[in-house]
């Protein structure tokens, strides 16, 4: 978020006369500004009239602060943030919405009010003003009603009233006073086993401007409005962590932090680290660094370079402070004085900003350039944007693991993919996938929810993503973040089912290398996926981040391969598992050349696949005002797919298949089919073969592949359920699945879904497991 | 790669001239520095002047400074953690016979200041200050920046400024030495 605004006055406050600003003084320098507009209380706008006739006798109003946090209760939960008064107020009003669902809680957006109007009387202060929303918000205004009491009472509750910009009533919050600080930080600082870090420098040991006094990390970021709470995990990090010459790369500070940051997650949090290390490897100058830049959860200092804090004099512990603060200062999204410019949105740069974030040697002020005018003239502090960034900054703009580096603004929500802030659903979701893809080949991936409380869950097993119930981002790494968009959306109800001890998870598998925006894998490059599970009582689960490389083609064959594939109609038809559509004839005639040319390739089962389902049914068209009906291709639909089947099988076992899928870079890159596919083509094959009166081939490759998964190791429910749902093939099965009480709920959960002869869309086809 | 010794001055396509207005200065005082880059060949000249990183040796081009006074040689800034992406503005297109001020941040170059050179008359003594240039970049990314640059027109600079690189010329070369006493 930009703080900019070009059509307001300076945001400074010289240094309030006792030390604090207090919000009677605010609105009368406020009503005196809007004053000087009018020449006579007759021309006196409507907003000047109601601020001067509210204001305060300055004698009789000594009372509390109001600056500070305060919070609702209730599903909808306001964090709400005044800065009016107390000791260097940005005169703003801020805040976040939190949404609890179920178990979870969950960001719901962000706001700023730029410039309320404060009047003050008596009683009570009303804080008045239109804000700027990180969602389209129909109630912009915001009216706070704020008792007014005594010094020496508790802090008043706040009335938050929004209404439209007509002044409509919106919602309206209650809100407790929780903190005097805006944000509240977990901050971790681990040291280097032989470096002593940083503690305190006292402002007055070198000549320096404002009030002398001790800062430390924790204090100075306490003057911004910021609490760093300790995490109390301080660690020593061993040296060997950086090889024998005490130097770190980025990576290897990544490392430490993974290792050490007693609390760290991939996902944005208020939590920050920073290590107290010897060296970089980018010289023997640099002073500390964040380490990194699309994340922001950890920065380093130097202290090979930067000084040891044991026996430091004072320019040394200066200038530690100075790192420190600074380097945290970039964790929260805050760009160098001299390179404002280039955020997004881009800034003026400021090279007369005494700040944390500038370099003193590119200072250039009215009182000189350079280090030295600079520290003649630092306060010790960040400068009044960089304040209001850090107190009032979009929460995504400013959390740590946030937006990355610089950027103010994301192609999605940023807020519809992140980490709950809290999650009591009971449940995980998992996305599972091969590590690398040649690009071209179809990306299936696994969707897996399964039970973390084992009292029970009653879950919706639509898990497919062209259901509704899942959502899947995806993020090029560099590039776009996009959710993916089926092709053609299904209207589905919920279909309950519970999760327990014996039953402890679904899954289902989904293609999502096509939808509505195209091809979402098509260049070659690192990709990011996550999913979203939206549970029956509201709860929102996240899954974890699958990282998969897409792979550009290294020989001919697989650059003839990814064209053959890459097409608009190859992807509708891989996506509709294959049509007879005539505005599909390219795409089937690049899957037909495909397997001419290569047909032992892996990549040709996904050709094959789609071509030996679309085989095993009839198709109906329309052509000339009738319906022409293509009877099923049983010769042909049977060849295609026991090649798929016989080919996955095959691959599960072979060594170059594993290694693809588990990354190995010089590994093939064209995944095997992945199980629940291949399951669906068996199954598809038995049907194929029973419908042609081949009843005994149906019950025998029935039961190669039941064995073939049996021999894998599923666990014995998945056995039952495969089992159950190929029953219908091998007639013995059949009869022991109605007798068997094991079976019992799997069986008619089976038929249910419409098991048997006329078989279901493999979307609403999850399976327990 | 080793990197090869600086050329002086006149066996380079460009000079590096160190001047200033006065050759004794008080200790405190500020020392005023002149520093004139000339394209001494016959064809126009494309060169950058110092960027944020230059003169710590950061980045390309690198404008490290030497100044041995009387405690030794004077140590270099502190290495930029982020460094600014080049723009084209910071590009500087010389024709025969023209000088720039490779400090001077006009027509929106972002050019810095030498500062090793103001820390000159903190002591007293006799001062040797002299500029080395180096164009010598092992890779593109070795000129391009640290700093993710997130402006609208950011790829379409980074195109336009890979197509400049192009013409500069690759030298490392050493500038005249200034002496100066700080009294």
């Amino acid at each position: 978020m930009s703080a900019f605004d070009p059509t307001s006055v300076a945001h400074s406050l010289p240094p309030a006369p006792d030390g604090l600003w207090s919000l009677d003084k605010i609105a009368q320098m406020q009503a005196e500004a809007i004053e000087a507009l009018v020449p006579t209380p007759a021309q006196a706008t409507e907003a000047a009239e109601s601020v001067r006739a509210a204001r305060p006798t300055l004698a009789s109003m000594r009372t509390t602060l109001l600056s500070g946090r305060y919070r609702s209760a209730g599903d909808t939960e306001l964090e709400l943030r005044i800065d009016l008064d107390g000791e260097r107020p940005t005169r703003r009003v801020s805040g976040d919405f939190y949404r609890r669902t179920g178990g979870t809680v969950n960001h719901g957006g962000s706001f700023l009010v730029n410039t309320p109007t404060i009047m003050v009387a008596a009683t009570e202060a009303i804080i008045e003003g239109e804000g700027v929303f990180s969602f389209q918000s129909a109630s912009p205004k915001l009216r706070l009603t704020i008792p007014r009491v005594s010094p020496t009472a508790p802090r008043p509750s706040v009335s938050a009233q929004f209404m439209t910009s007509s002044g409509v009533p919106g919602a309206t919050f209650t809100c407790h006073y929780e903190s005097p600080f805006f944000r509240t930080v977990e901050f971790e600082r681990d040291q280097v086993t032989d470096i002593t870090p940083f503690d305190s420098y006292d402002t007055s040991r070198l000549p320096a401007p404002g009030r002398a006094r001790v800062l430390t990390v924790a204090a100075a970021y306490a003057e911004a409005g910021i609490e760093f709470a300790d995490s109390g995990g301080t660690n020593n990090v061993p040296i060997d962590l950086a090889g024998s010459d005490r130097i770190f790369s980025n990576s290897e500070l990544h490392d430490a932090m993974t290792t050490h940051f007693s609390r760290w997650t991939n996902d944005p949090a208020w939590r920050v680290y920073i290590l107290a290390a010897t060296k970089h490897e980018l010289g023997d100058n640099l002073r500390g660094i964040m380490f990194d830049s699309d994340k922001r959860q950890g920065c380093a200092v130097f202290h090979d370079v930067v000084g040891s804090g044991s026996g430091a004099n004072d320019t040394t512990l200066r200038a530690m402070l100075r790192t420190y603060i600074h380097e945290l200062g970039h964790c929260f999204n805050l760009y160098h004085s001299h390179q404002k410019e280039l955020m997004s949105p881009p800034r003026p740069n400021r090279l007369d900003a005494l700040s944390w974030m500038h370099y003193p040697d590119y200072y250039r002020g009215t009182g000189g350039s350079g280090a030295g005018a600079y520290w003649r003239a630092f306060p010790f502090q960040f400068d009044d944007e960089e304040l209001i960034h850090l107190r009032h900054g979009f929460r995504n703009a400013v959390i740590p693991g946030g937006q990355p580096f610089g950027i103010g603004a994301a192609d999605i929500d940023p807020d519809a993919f992140a980490e709950p802030i809290k999650d009591e659903s009971g449940l995980a979701l998992e996305l599972r996938a091969p590590a690398q893809f040649l690009v071209g080949t179809p990306v299936v991936v696994e969707i897996k929810l399964s039970l973390t409380d084992l009292r029970g869950r009653t879950v919706n097993k639509q898990l497919h993503p062209n259901l509704g119930y899942v959502q899947i981002g995806i993020a090029r790494v560099g590039g776009k973040t996009l959710v993916y968009r089926p092709m053609i959306t299904h209207c589905s109800e919920p279909a309950l089912v519970n999760l327990d001890r014996d039953h402890p998870s679904i899954y289902d598998s989904a293609y999502i290398g096509y939808g509505k925006d195209g091809f979402y894998f098509g260049a070659p490059g690192q990709y990011e996926l996550r999913a979203l599970y939206n549970a029956p009582d509201g709860s929102k689960v996240m899954s974890n981040i699958l990282r998969i490389r897409i792979k550009p083609p290294l020989d001919r064959t697989e650059g003839d391969l990814a064209d053959l594939f890459m097409g608009d109609e190859q992807g509708t038809l891989l996506y509709l598992l294959g049509s007879d559509s005539n505005h599909l004839k390219k795409g089937r005639d690049a899957f037909a050349l495909a397997m001419d040319k290569y047909p032992d390739h892996t990549m040709t089962a996904y050709a094959k696949l789609v071509e030996g389902m679309n085989a095993s049914k009839p198709f109906k068209s329309l052509q000339d005002g009738k319906i022409s009906v293509r009877p099923t291709d049983f010769e042909r639909s049977e060849k295609l797919l026991s090649e798929v089947v016989s080919g996955a099988m095959r691959a599960t076992n072979d060594p170059t298949t594993v290694a693809a899928e588990a990354g190995t870079p010089q590994a093939d890159v064209v995944p095997r089919l992945d199980n629940i596919s291949l399951e669906m083509a068996a199954s598809r094959l038995a049907e194929v073969r029973k419908e042609a009166g081949n009843a005994s081939g149906a019950a025998e490759g029935a039961r190669i592949i039941f064995d073939f998964f049996s021999a894998q190791g599923v666990p014995k429910h998945v056995q039952s359920e495969i089992r159950a749902q190929l029953s219908s093939y091998i007639p013995v099965w059949a009869s022991e699945s109605s007798t068997s009480p094991e079976n019992a709920d799997v069986g008619a959960a089976s038929k249910k879904r419409g098991g048997g002869k006329k078989r279901a869309p493999k979307s609403s086809r999850p399976r327990q497991r | 790669m080793r990197a090869r010794a600086p050329l002086a001055n006149g066996s380079a396509p460009i000079s590096i001239v160190l001047s200033a207005l006065a050759r004794q200065v008080p200790a405190g005082a500020e020392l005023a520095i002149v520093i004139t880059a000339r394209n001494l060949s016959s064809a126009a000249i494309r060169i950058i002047g110092v960027v944020d990183g230059a003169e710590a040796g950061a980045r390309f081009p690198k404008w490290v400074p030497h100044v041995v006074g009387p405690k030794g040689r004077l140590s270099g800034p502190e290495t930029p953690d982020f460094t600014s992406p080049l723009r084209p503005a910071d590009f500087r297109l010389l024709e025969a016979g023209q000088s720039f001020d490779p400090t001077d941040p006009v027509d929106g170059a972002s050019y810095f200041p030498i500062t090793t050179f103001a820390h000159v008359t903190e002591e007293p003594g006799d001062y040797a200050l002299s500029l080395e240039l180096s164009t010598e970049a092992p890779s593109a990314a070795a000129w391009l920046g640290t700093l993710p640059d997130r402006r609208p027109q950011a790829q379409s600079d980074a195109e336009h400024v890979t197509r400049l690189l192009t013409d500069v010329p690759r030298l490392h070369l050493r500038s005249n030495t200034l002496n100066v006493k700080v009294i």
